[in-house]
């Protein structure tokens, strides 16, 4: 049995606009708008795109944070089954594709309550940017880390202090830290508690939205090797959301580029960075500072900002900043396809020529 | 080129205390740098090593608990100031007003507080004008209403009006020039008296501070005028210059639709839009030397890289030296020339970037250089262990050595002196003695 651990179909999340007296739905705001993504069991995915791209709604909606508005979220489950249930959803009869949302019903993550969406949160955990607001400032270490086994029902009370001093260890803290509040610790001791949280159920899968942004340069390279020691061991799956580049290379296999709710380009890390295929991923790559004088590279300019989501731009959503535009990119959308095999995928009508 | 290195600013044996509840925060302890004319000089290290204190004890806008308490801070703006440059801690805070944001600037981090929400961006970037440049701007006002009242007929009765304009503008404008020469007149006495340190040079610069912290640009008839409704509008053509220039301004930064934005608040605007805007107020009166404190820090690369890519042509063409403050190592690589690395509260490393990255000398910037990720990572990346320390009871001694893998027992003791190494490469570390104290 082949399964892939999360995988992610046509997933869309608007946020609504209100508008006039009666705040009338007047529209949305399309931050994940179609996108599809499957991780295999113990690998870590690097999602990256600008502030705005929706990486992070994406990442919440897979955690059930935020509701999904459309799409299916499958975890831990049987790939045939999986696609011989999207094939009734995609045919064209109606009795069929009924037939396919009941049987998804059991399956799909986004439409899972009360026991079985507990019992799955268990697996999935979550690492958020900034520790300082992650932590509740008045709880205890020990605290901290003990609700996540307290929430689940995990451990017995007697033996929730062992399983949390083990934790700390994990993460490098020692048994002096229980009794002590966060702000007592640095940024990078702080991110190591919410680490030890993220662990405390034993997940298969986390979330890592920014782990390591907060954190000073010097730290963040030890939250790095940790983050990388943690998943050989537990063979954990990370989901890494993130905007600086270089970070993601040093630990993800796989890239996937998000721009304006939509995965542009999605291929194995040292690939992407080898030869970007889409437009929008080299001048990304392009425009990562090189610490090092000596090298000095051809650095694409992109003009302007990224447009509002609520009215994106029609056909390619990236055409009125791509330098390769043509009369296609603006009527028509272009859809992520199979690139040089290897497991590479882009979106672009001109991958090719470009 | 000897023009090139003339230097501009310099700091020596800076310290900076902040006196807070929990005890007295020494963020600075000695810190000495120079930013030559013409250079991009960057200030690196991570956060919490004093890098933002130190160009806010530059600027003088230490905010309380803070203290500048020993040290000096020397100035070398115009070609009659070069011979000895001008002492800013013994100045006024008035002084201090007519140089910010005139000869230099400052963008900070983070544009969304740096910004007012409730001023339009042409009220913000046009502050710089109507406080260093408003004789300028009522000059280039009179020039233009004159033109208009010659257009009009002879009788019309707006060119009556004009003419009441322009006589209260000229008016103001004598009262400005008036004030400006004074100003000027005790600057100069201060500069000649300022090494002087005798009772009587003391009670007479006290005396001429005080003048000229009094002093105001005053014109009875304008300010008369000022108060008398109907009749202040006089002022209202002085607007529509500013405005014109702040346009101006907007459009070389590449901004797009200048005339639009200029009416728009700060929370209507992108974040890259946000920080351009806050780039404007600091290039508003073409600063001598402007500091950008993180200025990209909070942006995405791509809009990152257009920030800097403006910097480094405004570097080009209108400001002469850039001292820009970042904890990314691969920004300074890209757009620095001479580079200090700091530590908690003291300098580490000075050198050119080139020099820094190929031979880091200090175990701190070679810890620093490795923890960050390559491009062409394979191998794990290296670490520096602990955390930076607490700076209200900082580590004796040189303040790196708890976490310094090269740690020796005088490490501990005694705080290294900074020596020069090679030429142009300072260090201060016990590794490296030195021909004595520099």
């Amino acid at each position: 049995m082949t399964q892939n651990l999360v995988d992610v179909r046509e997933l869309k999340k608007y946020y609504p606009v209100t508008g006039g007296i009666f705040r009338r739905h007047v529209a949305d705001v399309r931050a994940v708008d179609g996108v599809d993504l499957a991780l295999a069991r113990g690998e870590c995915l690097g999602l990256v795109g600008e502030s705005g791209c929706g990486k992070t709604t994406l990442g919440k909606a897979i955690l059930r944070l935020h509701d999904a508005t459309a799409g299916r979220i499958y975890f831990e489950q049987d790939s045939d089954k999986v696609e011989s249930v999207e094939a009734m959803l995609r045919s064209p009869s109606p009795s069929e594709r009924a037939r396919g949302r009941a049987l998804s019903k059991g399956m799909d993550l986004n439409r899972m309550k009360g026991s079985a969406l507990l019992a799955l949160r268990q697996k999935i955990q979550v690492v958020f940017q900034d520790p300082t607001n992650s932590l509740d400032p008045r709880m205890l270490v020990k605290d901290i880390v003990a609700e996540p086994l307290v929430a689940q029902r995990l451990v017995k009370a007697r033996d929730v202090e062992g399983r949390v001093r083990e934790l700390l260890a994990t993460v490098g803290l020692t048994a002096d830290h229980l009794m002590r509040y966060p702000h007592e610790f640095s940024g990078g001791q702080r991110q190591r508690i919410a680490i030890a949280r993220a662990l405390a159920t034993s997940p298969e899968f986390i979330l890592m939205d920014e782990p390591t942004s907060a954190l000073d340069v010097s730290v963040q390279a030890q939250i790095l090797n940790l983050l990388r020691k943690l998943q050989e061991e537990f063979h954990l799956t990370y989901l890494f959301v993130t905007h600086h580049l270089l970070v993601v290379k040093y630990i993800s296999n796989r890239i996937a580029v998000m721009y304006l709710g939509r995965i542009v380009e999605l291929g194995p890390t040292a690939e992407i960075f080898a030869r970007p295929l889409h437009p929008y991923t080299r001048a990304l790559l392009s425009a990562i500072p090189v610490p090092d004088p000596e090298t000095k590279r051809e650095k694409i300019i992109l003009s302007g900002d990224v447009p509002n989501p609520i009215n994106p731009p029609s056909g390619c959503r990236f055409h009125p900043r791509c330098a390769h535009v043509r009369e296609i990119c603006r009527t028509t959308e272009p859809l992520l396809e199979t690139a040089n095999g290897g497991g590479r995928t882009v979106a672009c009508h001109r991958w090719r020529e470009v | 080129m000897s023009t090139a290195l003339q230097t501009l600013v310099e700091t020596s044996d800076l310290h900076t205390n902040f006196y807070t509840f929990e005890g007295v925060v020494r963020a600075l302890n000695g810190v000495s740098i120079v930013v030559n004319r013409g250079e991009t000089y960057g200030l690196v290290g991570e956060s919490g090593c004093g890098k933002s204190v130190t160009v806010r004890s530059l600027m003088r806008i230490v905010q309380p608990p803070g203290r500048i308490d020993s040290g000096r801070i020397v100035l070398f703006l115009n070609e009659r100031d070069r011979s000895r440059g001008i002492e800013i801690l013994q100045r006024t805070e008035t002084y201090m007003q007519s140089i910010r944001g005139s000869d230099i600037s400052m963008i900070f981090q983070e544009p969304g507080a740096a910004l007012n929400p409730v001023l339009s961006v042409l009220d913000q970037v046009g502050e710089s004008y109507r406080l260093h440049r408003m004789e300028q701007m009522i000059t280039e006002t009179l020039a233009g209403l004159e033109g208009e009242r010659t257009a009009m007929h002879r009788n019309s009765p707006r060119r009556a009006v004009r003419r009441l304009q322009a006589a209260l503008l000229k008016a103001e404008r004598r009262g400005l020039q008036r004030w400006a020469a004074l100003v000027g007149r005790i600057d100069n006495e201060l500069y000649l008296l300022e090494d002087r340190q005798d009772v009587e040079a003391l009670a007479r610069k006290e005396s001429l501070n005080r003048g000229r912290d009094r002093a105001r640009p005053r014109s009875g008839l304008a300010s008369i005028a000022r108060r008398v409704p109907l009749l202040r509008r006089y002022r209202r053509p002085i607007n529509a210059t500013i405005r014109r220039h702040v346009v101006e301004l907007l459009r070389s930064l590449g901004i797009p639709n200048p005339e639009n934005v200029v009416r728009r608040y700060p929370h209507e605007l992108s974040g890259g839009m946000q920080q351009r805007i806050v780039i404007a107020i600091a290039l508003a009166c073409h600063p001598t030397l402007l500091i950008a404190d993180e200025p990209t820090s909070n942006l995405d690369v791509t809009i990152q890289a257009q920030i800097v890519e403006l910097i480094k042509d405004l570097k080009r063409t209108t400001i002469s030296s850039v001292l820009f403050i970042t904890h990314d190592l691969g920004l300074v690589a890209e757009v620095c020339d001479r580079v200090t690395v700091m530590y908690a509260g003291d300098v580490s490393e000075t050198a050119t970037v080139r020099e820094l990255f190929r031979g880091p000398l200090h175990p701190y910037t070679a810890g620093l250089l490795a923890s960050v990720p390559k491009v062409d990572q394979r191998e794990e990346l290296s670490m520096i262990p602990g955390a930076v320390p607490n700076l209200i009871r900082p580590p004796e001694g040189c303040r790196f050595h708890p976490r310094c893998p090269k740690r020796m027992e005088i490490c501990e003791i005694q705080k290294p002196p900074t020596v020069e190494h090679s030429r142009g490469h300072w260090v201060a570390c016990h590794l490296y003695p030195g021909r004595g104290n520099a």
